[in-house]
């Protein structure tokens, strides 16, 4: 059951894209899609909570040799555990999510933006669920690719004027530019026994590297995912990607395809190379810190509502990473900086997803509010008003949501190394709290007016919408007041690897 | 009482406020007032329930734990309420005035808009305090903490079309989030240096294991007291207080009597034994408190707007209190807070009565003569502004707790960094600033006492669009329940003072175990006497048009008040445009053009490289057949002048 179950995870989102592909009826895509999401969200919720409430997950596998013809031992294998049942989690919430806010302007789009955005699902799930290393890649660039259909045949010239194509080009580059060290890396630690250990057996495939060899196959894996994520200093193709991209897209690109780089920190670094990362955290924290900061001091400096979020998103994935690292470097805090930093990708995810689809619904054609050019919204949008600055003050972690207790358990364990990085990725958090609240302030509060003719605000929030931004707030709350739900099993599965003697 | 009650404090209001947040639009006003005044009152009525079981004044206490909040192998918290002597007090403080403030609320928002919004924000404004208040540890303190911080901001940016509000609003918000920022390192310091974060358990072992660990033990303080000052708006982080004002009445009483501004009092008081071990942090709490209460009371005396006056007087007031703290004497300091919050409650209310009636004018040049035709809300404004001042023993609901303060700090010393303040020396300061208290508040009640110009009764300005309500022309009381209000408290003020006289309320904020310094007759009966003098004179210059206006043009004369320190809020805004926020700006800016920049055009750095590259080497394919033939020989060369060396070398293949 479990595993027809992992195997619906990873397979539903293929077919329903191949499904998407095949000519049909244009008029009943969004419609369509909005079901399979809630299948989705079924199946991935059944098997999140399944794999939570096990001890030890669940798995499923297709024998040793997956590749019949060659010498080449590769296990096809999935698995979901406490650690990574969130990711699932977060993935099946977020697609219902999309599909329901940006339903309206979806009728313009065709059958390729939903197989696409389907396709990027497949990916993320596979990433997501996959122990073999291929498996992984192989789901990794399909996650890309999609994403590189989805943005070249929809995208839309940027607020900025960054043009589709040459921005698209850029993201590509870049992460390539982080896949391909990647990919050597796998090559290099399945050429050992000529076998593909997986993500559960990687951190005995690299004891027998020669200690530079695993240097070099560490710093392989810490490149593709710090693109990824990404860290301070890879970031260089964020913001006018989230510019280009559909809003579906964006929403998408950064709640759940950010965590692939938040997935490989805390599966592939964090148990494999645990003398690399010791030795590096100082630095790392530091790039993770110094993220936080300038994301959130770059904030201040936006005009548009858009370009914030994007940055939000690098402040708030540094703050993820800083848990990370200062679990590698404290063995003390190995447990709650990596559960701190689980709570966090899922609720992250939850919380993003919502800004990013409110951002697009403020105003006629997906556009995003500009500083300036519009007050007063709040008079025609009250929901959408309420629900956006409920979002960033989630974002912000106001305890009693849902974002705050991840958040304490990364700042306390960083605490633990020192009050510094504490103290800069939390004035990081802080300014770019405050500038939200500033740019939601402008383009709402004040006297109702609009300064440019092509700017058309767009209606409330329907009744459907406000019902899922209020269950999702319930979400929001539950795990803000309760996070144990998820916060136990989670690291019940952390302190089960940890006493196993991997992460330090 | 079961323990399990005690989550209903907190869960009544809470509820309430998510039931009229989330279908409040649908109901009649009298049903979100009704539903509104309910909550806070069900919660009093609990409160007062635990109080007859006798927690008051002893060391008993209730508990109830709800197992871990938030729980890992290296850091713990627990949802876990408490709820000793001190407690119980706080509890009674918050749900009497809530209940009251409420009620009254349902009279002043009558005719406004969105009412569901205010009052549900009012509900959780005092669920969240009672989180704060019954809370055993410092991360769920921070819940509540957070909570109140977030319904001041609700409730400032009410009015949020007009001018000015949007701003008031973040600045409460922003500077909150700065304190909450110092307080969540303090409560991470304090579980570094002690283990726990659990209020019963780190007093139980808080004195006995300081040694050896003094560093964190003063980091923690100083963290947490930065979270304490911009809650309780101590200087350097006070300026959002008067900003505040911008809220409806009713919120600034909330916020100035029973919540927000005491939590930062609450905390360092709960946490003495922590503060007793650090005397630099006691001796930062003396000198802010000490700028803070020069600032309050000076900016007092030359407000106009009513609110803004009562808005410096309880900076003021929580600097008293903060000096009580800073001289080792949480006791003091939390009597004050009791005395301050019954005499604050009744002037922001009665303020709030007069500017009802008087179509949201809040400038007090303009209200002469309006407490005439408003006989309730003057009784009730004279009661608070003879409280605030401490004029009259047994009446005065802030004298016994004032001369508390003031005898606690005669008896102590600032000692710090070096440098040493006597206790005396100290007691006359305090003494000479307080008694401004008698002329500002004077001042207020002479200006609105006075005959009304011709022109004062109408002004001719813009109500805004929030002043819908019809009864144009001369002010009168129209609602019952605002009357209702301000008799109910111009007659607890008293009683409290009659009470706090006693040793009873003393016992009751320590828990048994305060001991009452015994008050000097003769050293206060001089001031008193003056303190009296003092109030009679102001309110006869002021509450005559002819000789204010010969006593403010002798002053203006002077120029004092019109220019320097006392116009431009002695310099704190502009101090942080140029130091804080133009240079975040700059960085900013630059941040964004030139690094930006840079990280992006990494990858076309690459490009132009690869560009270059391939371009030299295109230079190679010159498509001429002897150039390529030159290659193959020398190719051809170099392989066997390889295969030759190899062979010289090694002898063999």
């Amino acid at each position: 059951m479990s595993g027809i179950l992992l195997l619906a995870a990873l397979l539903l989102p293929l077919g329903v894209a191949v499904h998407f592909l095949a000519p049909g009826n244009r008029a009943t895509l969004a419609g369509r899609s909005l079901f399979f999401a809630w299948v989705y969200a079924a199946v991935a919720a059944a098997a999140g909570l399944l794999a939570l409430g096990s001890e030890g997950g669940i798995a499923l596998a297709a024998g040793q040799h997956f590749l019949p013809t060659s010498r080449f031992q590769m296990e096809a294998r999935l698995f979901l555990d406490g650690r990574n049942a969130a990711f699932l989690l977060l993935l099946g919430l977020c697609l219902p999510v999309v599909f329901t806010f940006l339903r309206d302007r979806a009728e313009s789009y065709g059958r390729g933006h939903y197989a696409s955005a389907w396709m990027l699902a497949f990916g993320l799930a596979g990433v997501f669920l996959a122990d073999s290393l291929l498996l992984f890649y192989f789901f990794w660039e399909a996650a890309l690719v999609a994403v590189y259909f989805w943005i070249g045949l929809y995208g839309k010239t940027s607020h900025r004027g960054a043009e589709v194509y040459p921005t698209l080009l850029r993201f590509v580059l870049f992460t390539l530019a982080g896949s391909l060290p990647m990919l050597l890396s796998i090559a290099a630690v399945c050429a050992v026994n000529f076998r593909d250990p997986g993500l559960q057996g990687l951190p005995m495939a690299v004891q027998a590297l020669s200690d530079v060899t695993r240097g070099w196959v560490f710093l392989g894996f810490l490149v593709g995912f710090a693109v990824k994520l990404p860290l301070f200093g890879f970031h260089g193709w964020l913001r006018d990607t989230y510019g280009v991209a559909p809003a579906a897209c964006r929403a998408l690109l950064s709640a759940a395809m950010s965590k692939m780089g938040a997935f490989g920190l805390i599966f592939v670094l964090a148990p494999a190379f645990p003398l690399e990362m010791q030795v590096l955290a100082p630095w790392l924290m530091t790039l993770a810190a110094a993220g936080a900061l300038y994301g959130g001091l770059l904030m201040l400096a936006q005009d548009h509502l858009l370009d914030l979020l994007a940055y939000a998103s690098l402040s708030h994935l540094s703050i993820l990473a800083l848990g990370v690292f200062a679990a590698a470097a404290n063995g003390d805090v190995a447990v709650t900086g990596l559960s701190g930093a689980v709570l966090i990708v899922f609720n992250h995810a939850l919380i993003m997803v919502l800004l990013f689809v409110l951002d697009a619904r403020v105003l006629e054609g997906g556009l995003s509010p500009d500083r300036g050019l519009l007050s007063g919204l709040r008079a025609r949008q009250r929901r959408l008003f309420a629900f956006l600055l409920l979002a960033v003050f989630a974002s912000a972690s106001l305890p009693g949501l849902s974002n705050f207790p991840g958040e304490v358990l990364i700042y306390f364990a960083a605490f633990t190394i020192s009050p510094w990085f504490t103290l800069v990725a939390g004035l990081g958090a802080l300014l770019g709290a405050a500038a939200l609240v500033r740019a939601l302030h402008e383009a709402f509060l004040g006297k109702p007016a609009v300064r440019r003719p092509d700017l058309l605000p767009a209606a409330d929030l329907g009744r459907g919408e406000t019902l899922l931004a209020l269950a999702l707030s319930a979400v929001w709350l539950v795990l803000g007041l309760c996070p144990m739900l998820l916060l136990g099993p989670v690291q019940r599965a952390f302190s089960l690897i940890h006493s196993m003697g991997w992460m330090g | 009482m079961r323990p399990l009650l005690l989550l209903a404090l907190p869960a009544l209001p809470a509820l309430s406020a998510l039931i009229l947040a989330l279908f409040g639009g649908r109901f009649s006003y009298n049903a979100v007032g009704t539903l509104a005044t309910a909550a806070a009152g069900a919660a009093f009525a609990l409160a007062l329930g635990f109080a007859a079981t006798g927690l008051l004044g002893t060391d008993a206490y209730l508990a109830l734990d709800l197992g871990p909040w938030m729980a890992t192998d290296a850091f713990q918290a627990a949802f876990k309420l408490r709820l000793d002597s001190l407690g119980m007090c706080m509890v009674l403080l918050v749900t009497f005035f809530g209940f009251l403030i409420t009620a009254y609320s349902v009279g002043y928002m009558r005719h406004d808009r969105e009412q569901s919004r205010f009052f549900a924000s009012l509900n959780l404004f005092v669920a969240s305090m009672l989180t704060l208040v019954l809370a055993d540890n410092l991360v769920l303190i921070f819940l509540g903490w957070e909570g109140v911080g977030l319904c001041s901001y609700l409730l400032i940016g009410h009015y949020w079309d007009e001018k000015g509000v949007p701003l008031a609003a973040f600045r409460a918000f922003f500077v909150n989030r700065i304190g909450d920022l110092l307080f969540i390192l303090g409560v991470f310091a304090v579980f570094v240096a002690f283990g726990t974060v659990s209020l019963s358990e780190l007093s139980a072992l808080g004195g006995t294991q300081i040694p050896g660990r003094e560093w964190w033990a003063a980091f923690a303080a100083l963290l947490l007291l930065g979270g304490a000052f911009a809650k309780s708006a101590q200087a350097p982080l006070h300026v959002w207080l008067a900003d505040a004002m911008a809220g409806p009445t009713p919120v600034s009483a909330l916020i100035h009597a029973a919540t927000m501004v005491t939590a930062g009092i609450y905390l360092v008081a709960r946490l003495d034994w922590l503060y007793a071990a650090v005397p630099q942090a006691r001796f930062l709490i003396g000198i802010c408190a000490l700028v803070t209460l020069v600032v309050g009371a000076f900016m007092a005396l030359t407000q106009h707007d009513i609110k803004k006056i009562l808005a410096y007087s309880t900076l003021s007031n929580l600097a008293l209190m903060f000096l009580a703290l800073a001289a080792g004497s949480s006791q003091a300091a939390l009597l004050h807070l009791f005395g301050h919050a019954f005499f604050k409650a009744l002037l922001f209310l009665s303020a709030g009565s007069v500017i009802f009636s008087a179509h949201h004018e809040q400038d007090a040049r303009r209200l002469g003569g309006s407490l005439k035709a408003l006989p309730v809300t003057r009784i009730a404004f004279w009661v608070g502004c003879v409280g605030g001042a401490g004029l009259i023993p047994f009446l005065s609901a802030g004298f016994f707790t004032k001369e508390a303060v003031l005898e606690s700090i005669r008896l102590s010393a600032l000692d710090g960094f070096g440098i040493h303040v006597s206790g005396a020396a100290l007691y006359w300061i305090v003494l000479a600033v307080e008694s401004l208290s008698a002329l500002y508040l004077f001042r207020l009640l002479g200006y609105l006492s006075a005959k009304p110009a011709a022109h004062d009764l109408h002004p001719v300005h813009d109500h805004g669009a929030h002043d819908a309500h019809g009864h144009h022309g001369a002010p009168k009381e129209t609602s019952p329940l605002i009357r209702a209000v301000l008799i109910l408290l111009a007659l607890a003020a008293p009683l409290f003072a009659l009470f706090s006289g006693t040793p009873k309320l003393l016992a009751w904020v320590t828990g048994g175990h305060g001991h009452a310094e015994h008050l000097h007759w003769g050293h206060v009966l001089p001031f008193l006497i003056l303190n009296l003098v003092l109030a009679a004179a102001t309110f006869w210059i002021f509450s005559g048009n002819a000789r204010r206006t010969a006593v403010t043009g002798a002053l203006s004369k002077l120029r004092f008040g019109n220019r320097g320190p006392l116009t431009h809020k002695f310099y704190f805004d502009a101090l942080y445009d140029r130091i804080i926020v133009l240079p975040l700006k700059v960085i900013a800016w630059t941040l964004a053009l030139v690094f930006e920049t840079l990280f992006i055009g990494v990858i076309s750095l690459t490009g132009l490289l690869g560009r270059g590259l391939s371009a030299s080497a295109r230079r190679l394919q010159t498509g001429r057949a002897h150039h390529y033939a030159l290659g193959i020989l020398l190719g051809a060369v170099v392989l066997s002048a390889f295969l030759v060396f190899h062979f010289l070398r090694n002898r063999s293949f």
